[in-house]
């Protein structure tokens, strides 16, 4: 106990307290955005090494992020720059040669802080990372299997502009067409997409991903629901239920 | 009677003030992940506004868990947390500065929120529970929120290690 609290003498702020056999509760001056304090503990594994971790307190702490595995890309960039690890659990912890301990400390300080700024990975949220994980969703998953084609431009002359996010042009009805929409903007181009569609007497059977649908405007949706012949109102039920509803749709069209 | 503060929070000054009794909507949701359980029951629900009731425990460190009551805005997918019933984790600091220790309630208050914090940013310590299993009751009657009784925690699907899990790994 002794030589670990050397270890903090030159931490004015920082004091430990024994809490389990081997473990200790670090107290620091460092505070979640709520005010309470840092969840750290600092376990003795041997002579040598010493371990800081956190019992998966950090995400527990996250109450701002409902769906905190849409973070997780955020997150492992966090933990690999500060050289911290994450159990399966959730659990974020960085074992370490005693001689290192106080670069160990700072680099496990600075990314639990990184972690817990809500505000940092709500931006990240905001620059639509739902289209870049939509686009893997289809690329890994669906694209082979259904030769679906990526900005799909179905027009010509006046309205060539007109683009589809992802299209099934192999069938031999109609196209499909999916539109994954994130936000209000999201959903009016597609809209108007759909309008230039039906203005050219395009046939095509529309589907639409929602990232959220309560976030959308009721008018909005009112136009969706006659427009769109089928939509997914989460990103969740599509990473779920996608294959099926996509076979299902080319049962229709074929 | 619990002795609340002055919150300057209209929200959570009204629903103390009501005396309404709040009866669940729903069965809890119960969201495994981490070293935690987390479980959320909807007891007041508009199209513009959604009350409900979380609670979350950590499932290797007895001391860390939180229950308490929030809403929920659809429009902005905005949350916003009236007040949490917290263990005794370790220090927390309010926003004047001021310490507490011990088992501490977090509520929502214009305080905070003026100084840019989160809004529950201030909390009362030195509450009369010590574990999730005395919180629940008592912040069911501190909230005057009724449960019924098969239907109401955390606890009826984990059972808490000690120091077994988490330790020797």
């Amino acid at each position: 106990m002794n030589n670990i609290k050397q270890l903090f003498d030159s931490y004015r702020h920082f004091r430990i307290e024994s809490y389990k056999p081997n473990i200790y509760q670090v107290f620091s001056p460092y505070h979640y955005d709520d005010g309470d304090m840092y969840i750290i503990f600092l376990e003795q594994v041997d002579e040598k090494t010493l371990c800081l971790r956190d019992f998966g307190s950090t995400y527990m702490s996250m109450y701002g992020l409902n769906n905190i595995e849409k973070y997780d890309y955020a997150f492992q960039k966090v933990l690999r720059a500060h050289g911290l690890s994450e159990a399966e659990s959730g659990e974020i912890s960085i074992q370490f040669d005693i001689t290192d301990f106080d670069t160990k400390l700072n680099d496990y300080l600075m990314g639990i802080t990184k972690l817990t700024s809500t505000e940092y990975f709500e931006k990240e949220r905001n620059t639509n990372r739902f289209y870049t994980q939509f686009n893997d969703l289809i690329a890994d998953k669906f694209q082979a299997k259904f030769q679906m084609e990526a900005k799909y431009k179905p027009l010509q002359g006046e309205y060539s502009e007109c683009e589809i996010p992802w299209a099934i042009t192999k069938t031999e009805k109609a196209p499909i067409f999916i539109f994954p929409v994130s936000g209000r903007q999201k959903l009016k181009s597609s809209l108007l997409t759909l309008h230039d569609l039906r203005e050219e007497e395009f046939f095509s059977f529309n589907c639409s991903v929602y990232e959220n649908v309560d976030s959308l405007d009721k008018q909005d949706m009112k136009r969706a629901n006659r427009l769109f012949e089928k939509q997914i109102n989460s990103y969740e039920a599509f990473i779920e239920h996608g294959e099926f509803e996509l076979d299902r749709m080319l049962k229709f069209v074929s | 009677m619990f002795d609340w503060p002055d919150t300057g929070c209209e929200l959570l000054n009204a629903l103390l003030a009501s005396g309404k009794t709040l009866e669940p909507l729903g069965r809890w949701k119960i969201q495994k992940s981490s070293e935690q359980r987390t479980a959320r029951c909807i007891i007041d629900s508009h199209p513009e506004i959604k009350s409900f009731v979380f609670q979350r425990k950590n499932t290797v460190w007895s001391d860390q868990y939180s229950i308490g009551l929030a809403i929920y805005y659809p429009a902005l997918q905005k949350e916003i947390r009236l007040v949490r019933f917290n263990g005794d984790h370790g220090e927390h600091t309010n926003t004047d500065g001021s310490n507490v220790y011990s088992s501490h309630i977090h509520y929502a208050s214009l305080d905070a929120i003026r100084a840019g914090k989160e809004p529950e940013s201030n909390a009362l310590g030195n509450q009369p529970y010590q574990s999730f299993d005395e919180c629940f009751p008592f912040f069911l009657q501190t909230m005057n929120i009724h449960f019924n009784n098969e239907d109401n925690t955390l606890n009826n699907t984990i059972q808490l290690p000690l120091f077994d899990k988490g330790f020797e790994s």
